[in-house]
């Protein structure tokens, strides 16, 4: 084998790498705040006792756990227009689509926060007079939220390489113009592990940082 | 004793799905008075206490606290409903409640976890609250660990914290929900001296316990459980000396060999 590398390229085409970057960074903050709000409602609502909220929280959440990703952003950018006339561009239907899925996932995260906490607290919280909202405000969510902060940075970190898809409805973000790049310099070794070091070195003190504050507040509990 | 009774429970019924827990239960307890429930577990004692102050939902009969039905309310057509979740709330904190798992907050220290329910719940002055419950804390034997979070205690310390948190909201009656048996043995018997001064003090209690000697020294009445009905209840020395029920003698035979 004699290829011979030409790294050069990566930092002579850095500007479409820049471009690319600041486009996944949109994907991912669009994304990230539709799947934590969406997805903390969800998770409440399922956990609640009355039916017409949980109900269809369960069957959203069960929806999107059990249908590929990818068919989810292809049908909301080709199919929603034409059954409901309502056509967003490609970026905001990649943002919307990542995130209606990540909301699933944040969903039962939050949830099982809410289940991991035990029963007594609930009982002792009653036994003081507490209603609902103050026994969750002040007992339940403050400790669930210990446990549901690592799984969220890393449904973080799944959201961040789930922007990558956005490159199927042409959204030019890393990975789109990374190809656009390739088509142009036919470079494609260079360019495509630049593009999984980049992906690494971002996503790496995330996952990092989730295992830290688990092991930090497992100690503590 | 005062004539009106501060809980009085008619024909009191619970249904786990087709298990039949409490099979008309029909009880009152005087002010001032401790009233020990025992009984071989899976008799209803606990799931009784845990009605009492609705922490579980009981399907037919009623429970007066007071002059409050605990738990459901009449409405306009005269129809028994379930009561609003801000009243049961109300009643609920009247009565203060002590659990065999302690149930103390754990992200809060001992005094955080006494001041809570005087502070969120009867909005008390956060100063005001600190005092009062130092005192409290003094009086159960935890005055120097006012600051110290529920994991750096011992068990016999957490359940006299959890005994000062609920006396924090001055309740008209305490429930007991078998306090020690989740401790070890050297430690049951400060929980039980913390327990034996509240009652010297004519607190209101009913404690479900398996202390037998407690029992027979603090209860005014004891009450023996089984099966989801009550077999007799009486004066300590009438059930542990004397019992008329062979369910009763039964028992204790087995408690007590």
């Amino acid at each position: 084998m004699g290829y011979s590398w030409y790294w050069q390229i990566i930092w002579d085409y850095r500007a479409v790498f820049f471009r690319g970057a600041v486009v996944t960074g949109e994907l991912t903050v669009g994304a990230l705040a539709i799947g934590l709000t969406l997805g903390l409602s969800l998770g409440l609502f399922r956990s609640s006792r009355i039916v017409v909220l949980r109900w269809p929280a369960a069957v959203y959440i069960e929806f999107f756990r059990s249908t590929p990703i990818l068919v989810q952003l292809v049908w909301i950018y080709y199919a929603l227009p034409i059954l409901s006339g309502i056509q967003m561009g490609n970026v905001t239907s990649g943002a919307v689509g990542i995130g209606l899925h990540s909301a699933a996932y944040v969903a039962e995260i939050f949830r099982a926060g809410i289940n991991s906490i035990d029963r007594g607290q609930t009982d002792a919280a009653k036994s003081i007079g507490m209603r609902y909202g103050q026994l969750m405000r002040r007992i339940i969510l403050p400790q669930a939220v210990r446990r549901m902060i690592p799984p969220l940075i890393n449904e973080f970190a799944t959201l961040i390489k789930l922007t990558t898809l956005g490159s199927v409805l042409a959204v030019d973000e890393l990975l789109h113009e990374s190809e656009n790049l390739i088509n142009n310099t036919y470079r494609p070794l260079e360019v495509y592990t630049a593009l999984a070091v980049a992906f690494a070195v971002i996503i790496f003190p995330v996952i990092y940082l989730s295992q830290r504050l688990e092991r930090y507040w497992g100690v503590r509990a | 004793m005062s004539a009106a009774p501060v809980l009085r429970v008619s024909n009191l019924h619970k249904h786990y799905g087709r298990l039949h827990v409490l099979r008309g239960i029909d009880l009152t307890v005087d002010r001032g008075e401790v009233l020990v429930m025992i009984g071989p577990s899976g008799s209803g004692k606990t799931t009784l206490l845990r009605c009492l102050n609705f922490l579980e939902v009981y399907d037919e009969g009623e429970v007066w606290f007071g002059d409050e039905l605990v738990g459901y309310q009449r409405n306009r057509a005269g129809r028994i409903v379930r009561d609003r979740e801000s009243h049961v709330a109300r009643v609920r904190a009247r009565m203060g409640m002590v659990f065999q798992g302690f149930n103390l907050f754990p992200h809060m220290t001992v005094l955080e976890n006494v001041i809570e329910g005087p502070v969120i719940v009867q909005r008390r002055k956060r100063e005001e609250a600190i005092s009062a419950a130092k005192v409290l804390l003094d009086r159960v034997g935890l005055a120097d660990k006012v600051d110290a979070y529920p994991s750096k205690l011992s068990g016999g310390q957490r359940q006299r914290a959890a005994i000062a948190r609920a006396l924090a909201m001055q309740p008209e009656a305490m429930l007991f929900d078998e306090p020690t048996s989740s401790l070890d043995p050297e430690l049951v018997g400060e929980v039980l001296d913390v327990m034996r001064n509240l009652a010297a003090d004519g607190m209101t209690m009913i404690i479900v316990s398996h202390e037998m000697g407690f029992a027979r020294e603090v209860a005014d009445r004891v009450m023996m459980m089984d099966h989801g009905v009550i077999v007799e209840v009486g004066r300590p020395d009438a059930i542990f000396n004397a019992p008329t029920e062979a369910r009763t003698s039964e028992f204790l035979r087995r408690v007590l060999h």
